[in-house]
């Protein structure tokens, strides 16, 4: 059907002018189909039987099939039962013959067929092979005003070639103008594939331009938005809030552990220092009665272990601490950065040199002043030692008994007689005192001599505990001090490695931003440009698709015009 | 001023009161013709489109998939979108979005702005999916006012200007986009009862879309010999291909079949659709609302023909088929009306709204004074429970507010911690939604105790727990763990991302 090429021509045209729309394979494929229903010359019929059928109407469409063999013509068989599913590029006859036998059911699926498709069949032949033409009027009636039908009694149609079956009740000039509608209703669809195309390219356009509007006012915020001052002000607040808030956290930490009393620290070192029970004793050369008294070294490094051990434990459970609440802080920050679009930061680039703890624990836990005492050396030492106490009572007792054995020792004078009276009875009672005395002293000695070796003890384990307290004291609080500086030191220092690095990342967003920016601006106007040029386009291929109906209308109207049936 | 929105599967429609009290519909800020928003979003990068504009962008953005019926994941802990950034979105977030659009066209629209807003949830929601629309306008930075059901809302906006209903049966049939709904009401003065309700889940327009799209997937299948393609843009197309045909369908006054051609991919072939097959499916999803519609007047000790009016309500309830198929059922002195069934939800909202808080007093709107019922039987079950025996504690259709306790033994020394399940269900042999595990210890006790389980749904149908030693009535702490998911739903995370994207810019 040469003289529609003119549709795929148009179509090309369509297809240049709409270029890149969504539709371009389609319109493609379309177009191919297009050439290839306008290259047949062929004149398609469809055949509509009973799934049932008869041997007589069998017999009448084998020789009905053989008879179009190289006629120009194409017959296609349907029955009842088939729902086929039009592709495009299938031809749509404009003929329907019918080969009715009876009052069947099956006739409704005919009928059925043929009202689904009352636009394309414009003339029903229905093969009667009734005696009478009563059913075949009723069936005709069934598929109401828009399809034309023409009963034509079997015997009337057996052994008639398809030619000779058309032309019995139509016009040569008819069948033509019957083949070229059978031709245009295959092509039809087109125009409401075109419709759908336009509308939906005309909506596409439309978006485009309302979306390429609304980029271009983001765009413009976003650079209206580029500067961050006040953001980084705000992140700067949160920094020196967090970092003040853990510096306070460690310094009112150690302020507490190493309270006196109720300290953690000061009770360590309280529990430490009273775990000391004994001393090494060494003799010594210049006091004979005495030894000199340390500290076991083993206690000593126990005690430095122990007090180094605990301030150690605490620096672990301040590292951990001080890492999560830095891993924290940076989560936190992270999730406003990422609002704003700015890179994260990772712990890895804002986390400085952690201070070390060997380093603080080895420059505190030694111990700066050692004990060294004197305890009197056990056995007769003692006793000479605490006879020194005795000596006023010996003097006095002494120094009353000699004046009177110097009396008793004078013979010859009378008026001395009473004194040398009293001066035997003395005589005879210094050596009761005396054994008294001596027994006195023994069991007084063999009292107080333990009683003292313990209160010397006490004495010396005080003084060497006071010097421990004060060392365990000196290294807790050294190490407290020196400690909660490196961290508030380590703090300031992280925070502003943070800082900066935000500061880098904002910098960096800020240059990739306003380069991005830029391309978006120049893609927008490309865009802009782009969706103009494509608007123009569709007007343009409206205008081929608006000359394409013109032209197909009237090749149709001009067909129908004088259809005659 | 006040705002009421009904935030539904498809369609999602606003509406305030005029000055005289009238209802009015909020419409679209840039075009006043469009009174309802489709229930649509999709993102792109920082973007972000819902309703109308978001329709049509499947052809601009055919990698982009066009999120809809994402009100069928309220109450699910599973996203249902992955941004360009892998970001999870979750159902609440989605419907922020267009709450937000929503709230801009109300804005714009109510020059005096609004007080009271009230959003809308279908009856047969649960616990779990109540909270989610509650989520959704927290994650929108809209304070609510209120929530009240759809069925309940229809009723009273249908009341506000049909005063003859009172003590009469009215059945609210809500058949929307994606559920159905009824509710049995009666009105006296200005208070409704709700009597009882029942529905079924995920049964709605997106149904009857299907019926049209498998069409066109056979069709496909027989034109051309094979199977549907998949990529997004042919789905996308294929939805709203459905949803027009339906519409078409729905709307037939005789019958007739459709003829439409399709264009996908490359091909294009021609669709019979017949109207008796389309008709025969409609019916049999048409029969799961009867069936429903049944045991819930069956559960009262009723039938139909004591029902006085039945309203039809939602964009389903549109269907010619829905109507005739009721018209037939019902008797001449009972009364079917389906009147504005689209807007009539959003229209009570705001009604209701109104009578919060005494706002609508100036607009001569009086305080209604709601009576509901529970919408599902509420229960516990036990950790290892034999053959997972449920617990009643509230029966459905029991008035609210109520509450109910369960008192469960508890030894610290041989079970660290006692972990019940809170569940609700119309039928325990049927579906059970679990809402959540309630975990009580560890405790410091060496000795056997016994626990105190207290559960209270409230008026607005949401429901709160309490745990109690049961010997000195001393409050316990336990923890609720919703059903785990890959995915955690984090409330600031979302909030961030919905307020991380340009919302329609500038439309």
């Amino acid at each position: 059907m040469r003289e529609l090429n003119f549709v795929s021509e148009r179509l090309e045209d369509i297809g240049k002018e709409l270029g890149v729309s969504a539709y371009a394979g389609f319109l493609e494929e379309t177009n191919r189909r297009v050439k290839k229903i306008v290259g047949s010359e062929h004149f398609y019929l469809d055949v509509l039987r009973s799934v049932s059928m008869g041997p007589e109407a069998k017999k009448f469409l084998v020789a009905l099939q053989e008879s179009v063999n190289n006629s120009g013509y194409v017959i296609r068989v349907f029955d009842n039962t088939q729902k086929s599913v039009k592709v495009f590029e299938d031809f749509f006859a404009s003929i329907a013959i019918v080969l009715l036998e009876d009052e069947m059911p099956e006739n409704d699926g005919i009928v059925a067929r043929i009202l689904q498709y009352e636009e394309e069949y414009k003339l029903v032949i229905i093969v009667n092979f009734q005696p009478t033409q009563d059913i075949a009027r009723k069936f005709a009636r069934q598929l109401g005003y828009r399809v034309r039908t023409q009963i034509i009694d079997a015997k009337d149609a057996i052994g008639k070639s398809m030619d000779e079956l058309l032309k019995l009740n139509n016009e040569a000039i008819q069948i033509e103008k019957l083949k070229k509608l059978s031709y245009f209703n295959s092509i039809k669809p087109v125009f409401t594939f075109l419709q759908e195309i336009f509308q939906t390219e005309n909506r596409t356009v439309q978006t485009r331009k309302l979306l390429n509007t609304q980029n271009t006012s983001i765009t413009r915020k976003e650079e209206q938005g580029m500067n961050n001052s006040e953001f980084m002000m705000n992140i700067r607040q949160v920094i020196q809030k967090d970092s003040s808030d853990l510096e306070k956290i460690f310094k009112s930490k150690y302020d507490d552990l190493n309270k006196p009393n109720i300290g953690v620290f000061s009770q360590k070192a309280e529990a430490e220092v009273n775990k000391l029970d004994s001393f090494d004793k060494e003799v010594m050369a210049e006091k004979s009665e005495k030894v000199q008294i340390t500290i076991n070294d083993s206690f000593l490094k126990n005690f430095t272990s122990q007090i180094r051990n605990k301030i150690s434990g605490e620096l672990d459970k301040d590292e951990l601490y001080i890492k999560s609440s830095y891993q924290e802080l940076i989560n936190k920050l992270n999730a406003q950065l990422k609002i704003k679009g700015i890179a994260p930061i990772t712990a890895d680039d804002a986390y400085a040199q952690f201070p070390a703890k060997v380093k603080v624990l080895d420059s505190y836990c030694y111990l700066g002043r050692k004990f060294s005492g004197e305890l009197i050396k056990e056995g007769p030492s003692e006793y000479f030692v605490a006879l020194r106490d005795y000596t006023g009572i010996i003097m006095v007792a002494v120094g009353l008994l000699a004046p009177l054995n110097a009396i008793s020792s004078l013979d010859d004078v009378e008026w001395l007689s009473w004194l040398k009276l009293m001066s035997k009875g003395i005589k005879y009672g210094t050596a009761g005192i005396t054994v008294g005395m001596i027994v006195y002293g023994i069991i007084d000695l063999r009292r107080r001599i333990p009683k003292k070796r313990i209160e010397e003890f006490h004495r010396e384990k005080t003084k060497a505990q006071e010097i421990l307290a004060q060392e365990a004291k000196r290294m807790f609080n050294e190490s407290s001090r020196d400690w909660t500086g490196a961290i508030s030191n380590w703090i300031r220092e992280g925070m502003q490695m943070i800082q900066a690095q935000i500061e880098k990342n904002i910098r960096d967003l800020q240059q990739n931003k306003a380069q991005q920016l830029n391309t978006e601006k120049q893609q927008q106007q490309r865009i802009q440009q782009s969706v103009d040029i494509f608007q123009r386009s569709i007007q343009s291929a409206e205008k081929y698709r608006d000359q394409l109906n013109q032209k197909f209308r009237d090749l149709v109207a001009e067909s129908e015009k004088d259809l005659k049936l | 001023m006040v705002l009421g929105i009904d935030l539904g599967t498809s369609n999602t429609v606003a509406a305030s009161l005029s000055r005289d009290g009238n209802p009015v519909l909020v419409p679209d800020v840039h075009n006043r013709d469009l009174q309802s928003t489709p229930s649509l979003a999709l993102i792109d990068g920082n973007k972000a489109y819902a309703g109308h504009f978001a329709e049509n962008l499947f052809e601009v953005f055919p990698q982009k998939r066009i999120i809809s019926f994402f009100k069928r994941y309220f109450g699910t802990s599973e996203p249902v979108y992955f941004d360009d950034y892998k970001n999870p979105w979750f159902s609440e977030s989605i419907a922020a979005l267009l709450l937000k659009k929503v709230q801009m066209d109300a804005q714009i629209f109510l020059p005096d702005g609004y007080e009271n807003v009230v959003i809308t949830v279908p009856a047969h929601y649960n616990d779990v999916q109540r909270k989610s629309v509650i989520e959704a306008a927290r994650l929108a930075d809209i304070e609510l006012t209120g929530i009240v059901e759809e069925p309940i809302a229809a009723a009273l906006f249908y009341s506000s200007f049909n005063k003859k209903i009172d003590d009469e049966i009215i059945l609210v049939y809500d058949f929307g986009g994606g559920t159905f709904d009824l509710t049995l009401i009666t009105k006296s003065g200005n208070e409704v009862h709700v009597i009882a309700k029942d529905g079924v889940n995920k049964l709605g327009g997106k149904e009857f879309d299907e019926i049209i799209s498998n069409q066109i997937k056979d069709a496909y299948l027989k034109a051309l010999g094979n199977d549907f393609p998949d990529d997004k843009l042919v789905q996308n197309r294929l939805q709203k291909i459905a949803e027009q045909v339906k519409i078409e369908m729905n709307q037939l006054e005789e019958r007739r079949n459709l003829k439409r051609w399709m264009l996908f991919g490359r091909e294009a072939f021609e669709v019979n659709f017949e109207y008796d097959i389309y008709a025969n499916k409609a019916h049999q999803l048409i029969e799961k609302t009867e069936l429903a519609v049944t045991r819930c007047l069956r559960s009262l000790g009723m039938t139909l023909n004591d029902v006085n009016k039945i309203i039809m309500i939602g964009g389903t309830s549109t269907s010619k088929l829905v109507y005739n198929y009721w018209k037939n059922k019902v008797t001449d002195k009972q009364e079917l009306i389906a009147h504005q069934p689209l807007s009539s939800v959003a229209k009570g909202a705001a009604l209701y709204a109104a009578s919060l808080n005494g706002s609508g007093d100036s607009a001569g709107v009086r305080s209604i004074n709601l009576k509901s019922v529970s919408t599902y039987n509420i229960g516990l079950l036990p950790e290892n429970t034999p053959a997972n025996k449920i617990d009643l504690l509230i029966h459905r259709n029991t008035p609210l507010p109520v509450s109910s306790k369960k008192t469960y033994r508890y030894n610290p020394q041989t079970q660290p911690v006692l972990s019940v399940e809170l569940c609700q269900f119309w039928d325990a042999q049927e579906e059970v939604h679990k809402l959540g595990t309630i975990v009580i210890g560890p405790v410091q006790s060496f000795s056997e105790m016994y626990v105190d389980i207290i559960v209270e749904n409230k008026l607005n149908g949401t429901i709160a727990v309490k745990v109690r030693n049961a010997d000195n009535q001393k409050e316990m702490k336990f923890e609720f763990i919703k059903k785990q998911s890959n995915y955690k739903y984090d409330f600031q995370a979302q909030k961030s991302l919905v307020e991380s994207v340009y919302l329609n810019h500038n439309f």
